[in-house]
């Protein structure tokens, strides 16, 4: 338990307000001052039960709301003996490009001390801007508070599965809301950590040549930064790509890591998700090959790029693709600037769990 | 397998582009140092440009591939839109290179397919764009000898293409040779003539304002529409040189053959059948077949203004007039600001003008279109006690600068009694989506990348717009009582003879 003198970062909240008058501090922003206007495209709901939420989620709305402009509700719930909740106002503003004037969007912070499932979901309702979709970005572990009625009223979530002690539980659950008709669209943040990854390989197989290749693949390697973050997304990746490719899980080898493939023509392709010393990006490399075949991606020195070599034979092409920021806010800019319509992630789901239990 | 199985859905609705090779004619000049290779270079940052992609600039002046390479760096240090980035642009600077030749001198062609065809062998890509970026009056020799070389034949597995700039001749039968030639050379569907208003994202949310939102279809004709008006102002005079192109182009050729026309075609067109490039330009094309004639002096000289600058001031700084301009005729004859009133005879548009105007020296550098809404009937709120000073419904998309939409609309002031005034509702791409719009050419060169025509203009479009303005222009040049050119202050908002063009159908111009 966190006596609220112990959390961080409650004085840079901006101002406190009573709960009932929320609405009426945040049209104050723009009553006054001619020079700003409210932005806004979607309704952020980021929910933590980790107490430095309140100082780690700001910095990262700020940056996130120069160009995916929303209302963002961050709250932090802890246990407590008595329920208490407090509420905070703030504007994040950036200049537009014209200059004139700058556009702001709004953050609520709610601390909420002894709560409920009932009261987080009464604060995220009840301060929601009308028409507007709502993303939840859940923080930690999946507890007790995201249960259906929460659910039900959300279009996005988003979790990263590389926080979860054992993340086949959680997973479990979520495809089973999905099965039983949550219209939600999730998105883990260790399968966006491999989305410069999946362009590269998208942009590899535009080649006529390459995608003739792609039946004779032999291996496929994957590197990742040691611990879980590296591996959720190491693993996500292979998964993607086997579904993708329609092939069926043989196994798994003794090895962890190692797992082998049936692809469509009855070949046996061994998949290896590999550790490398260094901690750093989750995702390090790729390297697949096949008869007279080889694609790799490595990155570069500063991690900007991913640098993309394709060789057939002594035939050899070298390009670059942009490394995609691997920060919380490049994570969710990147979700948030793909709309809602990639069902990439919900359609390998299965295949991420087959894995999962199978190493 | 047939198909890339790891493109994802959402990537399945843009155009991927497919590995090439940019040939570039007139490398030297301004228009590929400043916005050809920049708005590679940013999509190139932006993890946009497929693998293998090589640019290849064509000029006559001898120069290396590096002294090439640091003059395209100097100008992208400048204006590049996602900044310049040294270590990148090392790597972007490796695919590009130089070829040293005359645009008349097929011998150039030939050594250039020999350079062409060698890569493709050695495992390059067999795809080539061309690009002609030089001069129009070379052109044709461009053209014929990328034929006489055989480079316009696509080598197997890949294609050829062309991108023309503008202009697209200077009237209908040199716009029509310009085709012809083309056209010997490569077939309609490869032959790309880049419009690049048609790239600007606020051109392109045309289409989708009209036809994916379910409340404007229905209003959007002369039941419910009073009158269109687009502009293009601009501040600028004649700097940098202009003034000797200009002079031999003017208002009417330089803008509104193409661009304006162009967005008053996106305004004005039916739903097309389906998204497709030909889909599309279909329906715009019979826009500008639609478009009433102006044929004769006194029909140009009844709905259409010409007129000059004189000395004036615009944003504090004293100017001269047009006819003082540097390599301006002194006795030009040619318009700096033109302004139409143009009918579209289709059942939808039937009695209801467009405004078209356009000219330099105006206050502001902005273009927009409105589209004004009749009023409601005279009675209730509208009733002229009530409503008197009321303004119409006007729906205003601007293409540029701060891009955007607004509506206005009547609301009732606070207070006791019954006051209404007009409001604005006011959506604005870098408030709403905060990330920069990509430059036109950016898109417009992925999309040729990917042999998607939508936003380029069709053969039959360039022509039909010519048609309309060749009488325009003969008129006020081949005729015996040509319309009078009127004059305006720099700085103004223009001859009060195209304020009384709309006041004879009870019409203002809007205020900017």
């Amino acid at each position: 338990m966190t006596a609220p003198q112990e959390i961080p970062g409650l004085a840079e909240l901006g101002k406190e307000v009573p709960i009932g008058d929320i609405d009426q501090e945040l049209r104050e922003f723009f009553a006054t001052d001619e020079t700003v206007t409210k932005a806004s495209l979607l309704n952020l709901a980021v929910y933590s039960e980790q107490s430095d939420a309140l100082a780690t989620n700001p910095p990262i709305i700020r940056e996130l709301t120069r160009e995916n402009a929303c209302r963002s509700l961050l709250v932090l719930s802890l246990h407590g003996p008595e329920r208490s909740v407090r509420a905070w106002v703030e504007a994040h503003c950036h200049l537009t490009e014209a200059g004139a004037k700058a556009a702001c969007s709004e953050q609520v912070s709610f601390l909420l001390i002894g709560g409920s499932p009932s009261l987080v979901r009464s604060m995220i309702f009840s301060n929601t801007d009308s028409d507007l979709p709502l993303v939840l970005w859940w923080q930690g572990e999946m507890s007790e508070v995201f249960e259906e009625r929460l659910h039900a009223r959300i279009d996005r979530l988003i979790f990263d599965s590389a926080q979860w002690a054992t993340p086949t539980a959680p997973l479990f659950r979520l495809s089973a809301s999905l099965k039983e008709g949550a219209r939600f669209v999730p998105h883990d943040l260790s399968f966006t950590r491999g989305s410069a990854l999946r362009a590269c390989l998208a942009a590899c197989f535009e080649d006529p040549r390459s995608l003739e290749a792609l039946p004779q693949l032999d291996a496929i390697e994957i590197r990742h930064s040691p611990g879980q973050q590296g591996f959720m997304a190491a693993l996500w990746l292979i998964t993607w790509i086997t579904h993708r490719l329609g092939w069926t899980l043989q196994g798994s080898a003794s090895i962890q890591g190692t797992y082998l493939f049936r692809s469509n023509n009855g070949r046996t392709v061994e998949a290896n998700l590999l550790s490398t010393p260094d901690s750093g990006p989750a995702l390090v490399g790729l390297k697949t090959w096949g008869a007279g075949f080889v694609f790799e991606a490595s990155l570069d020195d500063d991690q900007d790029y991913w640098k993309l070599l394709i060789q057939f034979d002594t035939l050899q092409q070298e390009s670059l693709f942009p490394a995609r920021s691997q920060t919380p806010c490049g994570l969710l800019g990147e979700i948030l600037g793909r709309a809602g319509r990639n069902r990439s992630m919900i359609e390998a789901l299965p295949r991420l769990r087959e894995l999962l239990v199978s190493n | 397998m047939e198909t890339n199985p790891f493109i994802e859905d959402d990537q399945r609705v843009k155009n991927r582009p497919q590995a090439c090779t940019v040939v570039i004619f007139g490398a030297s000049g301004d228009l590929t140092h400043r916005k050809l290779v920049p708005a590679i270079y940013n999509l190139m940052v932006d993890g946009e440009l497929p693998a293998g992609l090589k640019v290849i600039g064509f000029a006559r002046r001898e120069k290396s591939d590096e002294v090439f390479r640091k003059d395209l760096e100097v100008l992208n240090q400048k204006v590049s839109r996602s900044g310049h980035n040294a270590g990148l642009w090392e790597k972007f600077a490796g695919s590009i290179s130089y070829h040293q030749g005359e645009f008349q001198d097929v011998t150039a062609y030939e050594s250039l397919r020999t350079r062409l065809d060698a890569e493709a062998a050695a495992g390059g890509t067999p795809n080539r764009l061309f690009y002609l970026a030089s001069a129009p009056e070379a052109f044709d020799d461009i053209l014929l000898n990328l034929k006489a070389s055989g480079l316009n034949d696509p080598i197997q597995g890949g294609w050829s293409r062309v991108i023309i700039e503008k202009p697209f001749g200077k009237n209908l039968p040199t716009a029509k040779h310009l085709n012809k030639v083309a056209n010997e050379v490569f077939p309609e569907r490869e032959t790309y003539r880049i419009d690049h208003y048609l790239g600007k994202e606020t051109a392109q949310n045309i289409m989708v304002l009209r036809f994916a939102n379910a409340i404007f279809e229905p209003l959007w004709n002369n039941r419910c529409i009073e009158q269109v008006q687009i502009t293009c102002a601009e501040n600028l005079g004649m700097e940098g040189g202009r003034g000797g192109y200009y002079d031999n182009a003017g208002a009417l050729r330089d803008m509104v053959q193409n661009h304006l026309l162009q967005l008053l075609s996106l305004i004005a067109m039916e739903p097309p059948t389906d998204l497709s490039a030909d889909g599309v330009r279909d329906e715009k094309v019979k826009v500008l077949r639609s478009l009433r004639p102006l044929n004769g002096p006194e029909a140009v000289g009844a709905s259409v203004v010409r007129a000059q600058y004189t000395a004036g001031t615009v944003q504090g700084t004293e100017v001269v007039g047009y006819r003082r301009e540097d390599r301006v005729n002194p006795g030009s004859l040619t318009e700096s600001y033109v302004a139409l009133r143009i009918f579209i005879d289709t059942w939808r548009w039937a009695g209801v003008p467009f405004y078209i105007r356009m000219g330099k020296r105006l206050p502001k550098k902005t273009t927009e279109i409105s589209i004004h809404f009749r009023r409601p009937p005279a009675v209730l709120f509208n009733a002229p006690a009530v409503a008197a000073g009321a303004a119409d419904n006007v729906l205003v998309i601007r293409i540029q600068p701060n891009e955007g939409i607004s509506l206005r609309m009547q609301s009732k002031m606070p207070g006791p009694s019954l006051r209404l005034e007009p409001v604005k509702m006011d959506f604005q791409y870098s408030t709403s989506f905060g990330k920069s719009s990509p430059e036109a050419y950016e898109r417009l060169l992925l999309d040729a990348m990917a042999g998607d025509a939508t936003l380029f203009a069709r053969r039959d479009e360039v022509e039909n717009a010519w048609t309309f303005v060749d009488s325009i222009e003969d008129a006020w040049h081949k005729s015996e009582n040509p319309p009078k050119m009127a004059e305006y202050p720099a700085g103004s908002w223009g001859p009060k003879e195209a304020d009384e063009l709309l006041a004879q159908d009870g019409n203002a111009w809007r205020r900017l």
